[in-house]
C-alpha cells in the first residue's frame, strides 16, 4: 500500500533554539508558537494552509542538516513514509535541501535590508545549492550564478491561511504624525464601517501588509505615495490588512502602532485628517467579503509595492489564489526582483 | 637505479596553534600516516615557505606548536626557500588563501557546520570559512571529506564538487605510556560513570542529556555523567531548571589533558555523544578504541563511524535517549557492544588514513 503523499517543512535553526522539541520528525502543526517570530509562525501557517488544501499532512523536520546521506538519510526516510517534497522556510542565513526529495525554498522574513543582504552573502557563497532547488515560494529572486541572473521558478501561495476569517469591521485612518497615541486614539473612537460599504467605491486596492514589511524603508517610501494618492481621489479606496499574528495574541494595538509609525515615517506629507476612504483592517478581509464586492479589486501583495511595480493585478470575482497568481505573473512580467505575499 | 619517492608537501599552518587538539591533532596523524607509509618524500610548507622537517618533527614530539611558530617566524633570509611550486600540496583543512598558488593542490573538509547552522557561529567565523570556499574548491584538483556524511553535504553544497572528492578517515593514537601511567595511577573513584562530549556549543546537545535527567528510568538509574570539555554558559540556566538531587549526577571536567581523558574514558562505563552535528566525530572513536560503546545521536556522521560499537536515538528524544540508556546499562549488552567497539575502532588505522593520500599523489 503507497503512503499517504506528505510535505516536509524545516524552518531555520535559530528559530528553534528557544524551544524544546520532542522528536526530531513530528506534525508541522505541532511546532510551539512561543518562542518562534511572529513572521515565521504566520509563513508556517500559510504553508499548512496549503498542505491542507494540497492534502498533503506537513511534517516538520527539526534539522534536515542532520541527515545528509547514508544510514542518517535511510533512518529519516524511515520516519517520513510518502514524502516527495520539502519546502525549507529559511530566514537567508542557510537553505536546507534533503537529498531525493524535490526541495523548494520560502524565504519568509524579508523586507528588511539586513535579510535580503544575507540572502544575497548566501548566494555568492554557494549558488549552485541554491541552483538545485525546484522553486522559490512566494519570492521571485534572481540568483547571479556564473555571471548571469538565473531565474527560479516561483511557486505563488495565496496569503490566505486566515480565508476562513471571519467578517472584520473596516476603521478609516487617521494620522497625526506627531501624536501616534492620539491617532490610534481617533481611529478607535470612529465608527467602524461595514466592508460591505466598499461596494460604493470604485476601485478599490488592498494591501495585506506584514510587520517585516512595515519595518522596510523602501516599503515605507511606497506606502507614503499610495495614501496621499488616495486622499485625493475619493471615488477609490485603499484597505490595509494590518498584521494579524498579534492581534489574536496581543490585541490589536502593536499593528495599528507599527503601521501608523510606518506611515508617519514617510517623506510623504499625510493630511491630518480622517480619511473617508482609506481603510484599516484588523486582519484580512474573508475572501467571502471581497468576493461579494461588485467593484473591481486591486490586491497589491507586499513585494509588488516593495519594487515599485506600476501594474498590480485587476481582477474580480475570483479567489484570493488567482488573484495572487496573476499578480505574480504581472510582476514577473515586468522584470521585478522581489515579490512577496506574505 | 634508485627510486625516487614522489613528493607532498602538507601546509602545516594548524601545527602553529600553541595547543593541539581538533585539526592540529589531525594533521599530525596524518604526518604520522604518511611517514609510516613511506611511499612518500615528505616536505611541509606553510605560506610558501619549507619548513625544515626536523622542526616539525620535535613539534609532533612535543604535540604543542608554540615552538614550531617560533621557528617558523625566526627563519633567516636564507633560511627561507620557496617551495617548488609544482609540489603537490595537501592542507590538512581549509586554505587559508584563495588556492591556486601550487600546481596540485588538495584540501580536506571537516564539516560544514558554519553553512548548514550558521546561527552557531559568530559571522566572522562563518566568514572567514565560507566566502572563498567556492574558490577554494575550485582551485583544488581532488578536495578530501573526513567522512561520507561531510563528503555528501559537500556534494550537496556544491555539486561541482561530484567526482573530484575522496575520503581521509583518521584515526586514534594514544602515546604508548597512557596504559601504564594509567594503570600506576590512583584509581578514578567516583561510581559508576558515563563521559559525555560536548557543552560549549547548542549544537552539542548537552539540553537533551539534561532534560533526560528528570525520566524515570535515568532518575532511578545510580549512573552519573562526567561531562569533558568546558562548562558552557547555557548549561548554568539549564541546570536550574532541575532538581538538586539530580543536578549532583553531573559533574563537570573542564578543559582536560589527553591523559586525563584517557582516564576518564577508560574508567567509564561508556561514552554519551549527543551531538546535533559533527564531521567526524573523533571523541566517539577514541571511546570505541577503549572498548567503550557509545549512545550516539543519529545525526551525521556518527553511524559511519560508531557502525555497531553503539546505540542511536533521536537528538530531540528524551523517550529515545531513555530507551538507549537503558539498553546501553544492560550488562550483557554493554559486553556486547563493548567487543564491536573496539573491533570498529580498528578499521580506522594509519594505512587507511594513508592510502587515499599516496594514491592521489601517484596519480598525477
Amino acid at each position: 500500500m503507497r503512503a499517504a503523499r506528505r510535505l516536509l517543512v524545516s524552518v531555520p535553526g535559530r528559530e528553534l533554539q528557544k524551544i524544546r522539541l520532542g522528536s526530531s520528525v513530528f506534525p508541522a502543526e505541532q511546532l510551539p508558537d512561543d518562542g518562534i517570530s511572529p513572521a515565521l509562525r504566520d509563513a508556517v501557517r500559510l504553508v499548512l494552509h496549503h498542505s491542507s488544501e494540497w492534502e498533503q499532512p506537513a511534517l516538520l523536520v527539526a534539522r534536515p542538516e542532520m541527515f545528509p546521506g547514508g544510514e542518517t538519510l535511510s533512518w529519516l526516510q524511515n520516519r517520513i513514509p510518502g514524502a516527495t517534497t520539502h519546502v525549507s522556510i529559511s530566514d537567508g542565513s542557510a537553505v536546507k535541501l534533503i537529498p531525493g526529495l524535490k526541495n523548494h525554498v520560502f524565504f519568509y522574513s524579508f523586507g528588511n535590508g539586513l535579510d535580503e543582504n544575507v540572502l544575497k552573502t548566501l548566494v555568492r557563497r554557494t549558488s549552485r545549492q541554491l541552483g538545485a532547488l525546484r522553486s522559490q515560494w512566494n519570492s521571485a529572486y534572481a540568483l547571479r550564478f556564473e555571471g548571469k541572473n538565473v531565474s527560479l521558478p516561483t511557486t505563488a501561495l495565496a496569503g490566505c491561511y486566515n480565508s476562513r476569517a471571519p467578517d472584520r469591521a473596516l476603521f478609516k485612518l487617521f494620522l497625526d504624525k506627531g501624536n501616534i497615541p492620539n491617532s490610534m486614539e481617533t481611529i478607535s473612537t470612529i465608527p467602524a464601517v461595514d466592508p460591505a460599504r466598499l461596494n460604493s467605491y470604485s476601485p478599490i486596492t488592498y494591501v495585506t501588509l506584514t510587520h517585516s514589511l512595515l519595518a522596510a524603508e523602501r516599503f515605507r517610501s511606497v506606502l507614503g505615495k499610495v495614501i496621499l494618492e488616495h486622499f485625493f481621489d475619493e471615488s477609490s479606496a485603499l484597505v490595509f490588512a494590518l498584521p494579524e499574528a498579534d492581534f489574536k495574541r496581543e490585541g490589536v494595538t502593536p499593528s495599528l502602532e507599527a503601521f501608523l509609525a510606518a506611515a508617519r515615517d514617510t517623506t510623504f506629507p499625510i493630511p491630518k485628517l480622517v480619511a473617508n476612504n482609506i481603510f484599516l483592517s484588523f486582519g484580512e478581509l474573508s475572501e467571502a467579503a471581497l468576493g461579494a464586492l461588485d467593484v473591481p479589486v486591486m490586491l497589491w501583495s507586499s513585494d509588488i509595492l516593495l519594487c515599485g511595480a506600476t501594474h498590480p493585478a485587476t481582477t474580480r470575482g475570483s479567489s484570493l489564489s488567482e488573484y495572487i497568481f496573476a499578480a505574480a505573473s504581472c510582476a514577473r512580467n515586468n522584470s521585478t526582483k522581489w515579490l512577496r505575499f506574505c | 637505479m634508485t627510486n625516487v619517492k614522489p613528493a607532498l608537501a602538507i601546509e602545516i599552518g594548524p601545527m602553529l596553534e600553541d595547543i593541539w587538539t581538533g585539526i592540529p591533532v589531525f594533521t599530525r596523524r596524518l604526518i604520522s600516516a604518511l611517514t609510516q607509509d613511506g611511499r612518500l618524500d615528505l616536505r611541509f610548507v606553510h605560506n610558501c615557505i619549507e619548513i625544515p622537517m626536523d622542526a616539525v618533527r620535535s613539534a609532533m614530539a612535543l604535540g604543542a606548536g608554540s615552538f614550531l611558530r617560533e621557528r617558523y617566524e625566526q627563519l633567516t633570509m636564507s633560511e627561507r626557500r620557496i617551495l617548488d611550486l609544482s609540489t603537490p600540496v595537501l592542507y590538512p583543512s581549509t586554505k587559508s588563501n584563495l588556492g591556486g598558488i601550487y600546481a596540485r593542490e588538495a584540501s580536506t573538509v571537516h564539516d560544514l557546520s558554519t553553512l548548514v547552522m550558521p546561527e552557531n557561529h559568530v559571522e566572522a567565523n562563518v566568514a572567514y570559512h565560507m566566502d572563498h570556499f567556492e574558490d577554494e574548491l575550485e582551485s583544488n584538483e581532488l578536495t578530501f571529506a573526513i567522512s561520507q556524511s561531510t563528503d555528501a553535504a559537500l556534494q550537496s553544497a556544491f555539486p561541482n564538487t561530484a567526482g573530484r572528492t575522496q575520503l581521509l578517515y583518521q584515526y586514534v593514537d594514544w602515546p604508548d605510556e597512557f596504559e601504564v601511567l594509567d594503570r600506576n595511577s590512583p584509581t578514578i573513584d567516583i561510581g559508576r560513570y558515563a563521559v559525555v562530549i560536548g557543552t560549549v556549543e547548542p549544537r552539542k546537545n548537552l539540553t537533551l542529556l539534561i532534560d533526560a535527567l528528570s525520566h524515570p528510568d535515568i532518575a532511578a538509574s545510580e549512573i552519573k555523567f562526567v561531562i569533558i570539555g568546558k562548562r558552557g554558559w547555557l548549561v548554568d540556566s539549564f541546570l536550574q531548571d532541575i532538581p538538586e538531587h539530580l543536578r549532583g549526577r553531573l559533574i563537570f571536567s573542564g578543559f582536560v589533558s589527553d591523559f586525563i581523558k584517557y582516564r576518564l574514558i577508560k574508567a567509564a562505563e561508556f561514552m554519551i555523544f549527543p551531538s546535533m552535528y559533527e564531521g567526524f566525530g573523533i571523541p566517539a572513536l577514541e571511546a570505541m578504541s577503549l572498548g567503550k560503546p557509545v549512545m550516539a545521536a543519529m545525526t551525521s556522521s556518527f553511524p559511519e563511524v560508531i557502525g555497531e560499537g553503539g546505540i542511536y536515538f533521536d537528538p530531540f528524544s528524551v523517550t529515545e535517549f531513555a530507551e538507549a540508556f537503558a539498553e546501553i546499562v544492560s550488562p550483557s549488552r554493554a559486553a556486547e557492544l563493548a567487543a564491536k567497539a573496539l573491533k570498529q575502532s580498528s578499521i580506522f588505522n594509519p594505512p587507511r588514513m594513508a592510502a587515499p593520500v599516496v594514491e592521489w599523489v601517484c596519480s598525477g
